[in-house]
């Protein structure tokens, strides 16, 4: 997990990287709802054209990144491959696979070809943002509004983040050892659940422990000194492009 | 000053703890989806949740999910993000998410500790669970109440009661000692602390 470069934090200085991170964030959000509510081929060709050259412009290692796409080739073969059986409909027309329906496999494909564009959003998002600051700014939308601690759900997001890789390491280790022991030969769906959610929930609670041990140590506290943040014209630019995009896809 | 120091040592681990309750709940949400409800392991996080953090940091891990989502990372069943699945059809089980999870805390959290309570929380959390869910389904859909239970309630049923057992049969396990873990000392599981002792 580790060795992923997939959400990773590339530091450049780049026209990304230089942008108010308000407004970057601001551009996430409207590029991901153009990617989910795109629906023709033209759209969702014209947003990877956009995305990939926010990616291009942000000078994120291209190549590592289609590397690590990789591991989610699967899933989307999978998830392509699941929505053209199962979905009912008309059969394929020139060469025709039995249970493969023809509406099935565009609705897979689609469904697929959205999924890489939510990816690549957050890709140049997390590749041209450190933690730090999209925490920051987090914290930053969040104090205006009334009832909410904006520090602490920044701080919790941030912990999100990083106790991910934590997770997924817990689990790694935790099926070497069950595999190790045959415990994978069980029958019982119940028994099975018990013997991965237990120990990985016990131990991942445990490393939960020491973060907050360490937080401890570091005197972690909610008042902290607030960040600064400058908003040149080209980050308005940049907005702006974004808003028209989204507002594009959205009124076809 | 002392009084403070007191308190927020307690309050800084429940981050940690709704934190990663959170990330659970993420990743439980990581499948292949088929038709428009895709079978999560979302809700079992959530169940846990309510269970183990109360109703306080229990919503309080619900809702950061929730928020994490209309930032646009793909957090939500079958890594869907943005303001539209706000829109989408599994949008009505969002806010059955929030009332499931306050449910189970409050409704676990009074009184004494037992697993008849918990089995208790857990049914009446997945019973406020469906009902807006499917509703809003059945509207955004057009689809009439035989359809809209067939289908996306009675395929899902066998798996909420393979849930609730593993739920509860965690909560008698693993429970108690969380429990002790939060209002004294660390997180101590039983046995498998050896290999750092030595």
């Amino acid at each position: 997990m580790a060795e992923m470069t997939f959400f990773h934090y590339f530091p450049r200085d780049s026209l990304i990287h230089r942008m108010d991170a308000r407004l970057k964030l601001l551009c996430m959000i409207l590029l991901s709802v153009a990617a989910t509510l795109a629906g023709t081929v033209t759209e969702f060709a014209f947003l990877t054209f956009v995305l990939g050259g926010a990616i291009c412009l942000a000078r994120l290692p291209v190549v590592a990144l289609l590397k690590d796409m990789r591991l989610f080739a699967l899933l989307i073969l999978l998830l392509v491959a699941a929505n053209a059986f199962f979905v009912p409909g008309r059969p394929l027309p020139y060469l025709s696979i039995p249970g493969v329906s023809q509406e099935g496999l565009v609705m897979g494909l689609r469904f697929a070809w959205r999924l890489l564009l939510i990816l690549m959003v957050c890709m140049v998002m997390t590749g041209a943002t450190s933690l730090l600051t999209f925490k920051n700014v987090v914290e930053w939308y969040l104090r205006p509004v009334p009832l909410v601690p904006a520090a602490r759900v920044a701080t919790m997001m941030n912990l999100t983040f990083v106790l991910f890789p934590v997770i997924f390491d817990t689990y790694a280790e935790m099926r070497a050892a069950q595999k190790a022991r045959c415990i994978e030969t069980r029958k019982n769906i119940i028994k099975r659940v018990m013997f991965t959610v237990a120990p990985l929930l016990s131990q991942t609670l445990r490393k939960a422990d020491e973060i907050a041990y360490a937080m401890e140590a570091r005197c972690y506290t909610e008042e902290r000194t607030r960040a600064v943040f400058r908003t040149k014209a080209q980050d308005w630019v940049l907005t702006a492009v974004c808003l028209v995009i989204c507002l594009a896809v959205a009124l076809r | 000053m002392s009084k403070q120091s007191a308190v927020a040592p307690m309050n800084l681990r429940m981050t940690v703890y709704s934190a990663l309750f959170t990330t659970l709940i993420i990743i439980g949400g990581v499948n292949i989806p088929i038709g428009p409800v895709p079978i999560v392991l979302a809700d079992f996080f959530v169940m846990l949740a309510g269970l183990f953090l109360g109703p306080k940091w229990g919503l309080a891990s619900v809702l950061l999910w929730l928020f994490l989502g209309v930032l646009g990372l793909p957090v939500f069943a079958g890594f869907k993000a943005g303001l539209a699945v706000l829109m989408g059809p599994t949008a009505g089980f969002l806010p059955g998410y929030v009332l499931m999870v306050l449910a189970v805390g409050l409704l676990a959290g009074i009184g004494k500790p037992s697993w008849a309570r918990n089995t208790l929380a857990l049914i009446v959390g997945n019973i406020l669970l469906y009902p807006p869910g499917i509703l809003w389904l059945k509207m955004l859909l057009h689809l009439n109440w035989p359809t809209v239970l067939a289908a996306y309630l009675l395929p899902f049923l066998p798996g909420t009661v393979i849930k609730i057992v593993v739920a509860v049969a965690l909560g008698q396990t693993l429970l108690p000692r969380f429990k002790q873990a939060v209002s004294e000392a660390s997180w101590q599981p039983a046995n498998d602390n050896d290999e750092d002792e030595q």
